[in-house]
């Protein structure tokens, strides 16, 4: 059975190119991606040269089953004509938006215009093809964080309880999902916390945020460390998070908020710490409190307060309503850093399809 | 040991670091910038390790702010060498 197109936004992102890849592997749906690009030529090229790293030569039948669209999120309607939106919208049954700026470091004004903006855009083309009758499904990529600075266990089912935020990024990230659930679309909100390569190949495209520390601990640049050793840093690796974005498109739930996360079985500072260095034989951090090293928290810069995370984030509705739990971190590390090693932290990079051994091949 | 220590000394140890960072040794010249050559932020975190070792002087992340090409590093320290 075909269904019709899913619109895809940020497919040129580590999310959007994997629950691209899935779609393609294991579905016959067709998929328009809006791309950034100067026109539609350009943004076919892009997302040709994407689907050559993400699927291998003998599967390129693909190739044909994905649309590029040029568009903007800081665009007035995402810089499509009307033309263009109303087919768009007569054609989609479903639209997973990944696209955002995760930039910790944006002034508000941009990182809304992207962020907040842009998804207001996104749910105006959603609400575009609910009025043809075609639209299903709407799922929402958030994140864990916007739970901001709190402390203790959170729930899926909060949002804005008043919680201070680390960066723009946080806090614009809020705000989207508020616009989200204040359309009225049957919208799911998917909430991963720090994302990591897959699990079984180690495969990334996207050696940012947490592999910055984990490449300073192997390779011994991070003698000591700002950050409390008991505090928990969550870690899932993006197989995890695209099951529980390809449930949402194919199963039985649609709708409400869900943490995709290790939750109370995520790993301590100390120990993701001491498993990097283990990796590369090098000597595990100390870790010192704030203010005893200046140079140290100099270096973690916008990562420094992720360093002394004090909440806990619950699961049961991703557990429960999907079937989603991501495996101990401690089990995948290894393809996490045989990958590392391999890619040199991503100045080498492979293609998806080349990495790892037997992985699933359509 | 400062004493006798030679810009080409310097050039040297800097280049050798940066091969091993993963530089092609063929693209590592003075003139070549960092970032043509692939080195990240980590990278300048060790590099920067490795001079203050092997030459006993401090450098902070202000010292890197006007950095551009391997031979502006290698000035850097030819010049606090001999400060």
């Amino acid at each position: 059975m075909t269904s019709a197109p899913l619109l895809l936004t940020g497919a040129t992102g580590f999310v959007g190119m994997e629950v691209l890849a899935r779609v393609l592997e294991q579905s016959d749906r067709d998929v328009i991606a809006l791309v950034r690009a100067p026109d539609d030529a350009a943004a076919q090229a892009r997302v040709d040269d994407l689907l050559g790293m993400l699927v291998a030569p003998a599967v390129r039948p693909h190739r044909g089953r994905v649309r590029g669209v040029a568009a903007d999120l800081e665009s007035p309607d995402l810089g499509l004509s009307h033309a263009v939106r109303e087919r768009i919208a007569c054609s989609i049954s479903a639209i997973v938006h990944c696209a955002a700026s995760i930039s910790f470091t944006l002034p508000i004004d941009g990182a809304r215009r992207i962020n907040v903006d842009g998804t207001r855009e996104v749910v105006r083309l959603a609400m575009q093809a609910q009025d043809h009758g075609m639209l299903e499904r709407f799922v929402h990529v958030s994140t864990a964080y916007v739970a901001g600075d709190r402390i203790g266990l959170v729930s899926e089912h909060d949002g804005d309880v008043g919680q201070g935020f680390r960066n723009t990024y946080e806090r614009t990230k809020l705000e989207a999902e508020e616009v989200v659930r204040d359309s009225g679309l049957p919208a799911a909100i998917v909430r991963p916390s720090i994302i990591v390569g897959d699990s079984a190949t180690g495969w990334t495209q996207a050696f940012n945020v947490i592999y910055w520390p984990l490449q300073a601990f192997a390779r011994g640049l991070f003698p000591t460390v700002p950050a409390d050793p008991r505090a928990r840093v969550d870690i899932v690796p993006v197989d995890t998070v695209a099951d529980a974005l390809l449930a949402l498109l194919r199963g039985p739930v649609r709708g409400g908020a869900f943490h995709i996360v290790s939750g109370d079985r995520a790993p301590t500072n100390r120990q993701v710490a001491t498993m990097a260095a283990a990796a590369f034989d090098a000597e595990p951090p100390r870790f010192v409190r704030p203010g005893e090293d200046a140079r140290a928290e100099e270096r973690a810069g916008a990562l420094l307060p992720y360093f002394r995370v004090r909440c806990t984030f619950d699961a049961h509705r991703a557990r429960d309503l999907l079937g989603v739990t991501p495996p101990p971190l401690e089990e995948y590390f290894p393809s996490l850093m045989r990958y590392a090693r391999q890619s040199r932290w991503g100045k080498q990079p492979s293609p998806r399809w080349g990495a790892g051994s037997t992985r699933r091949a359509a | 040991m400062a004493t006798t220590t030679t810009p080409q000394d310097v050039e040297t140890t800097i280049v050798e670091s940066l091969v091993t960072f993963g530089a092609d040794p063929a693209e590592v010249k003075r003139d070549a910038t960092l970032e043509a050559i692939d080195v990240d932020s980590l990278d300048l975190v060790e590099l920067t390790q490795v001079i203050e070792e092997t030459y006993g002087i401090d450098l902070d992340g202000a010292d890197f702010t006007s950095i551009r090409t391997v031979g502006d590093v290698v000035d850097l320290v030819v010049t606090r060498i001999q400060g």
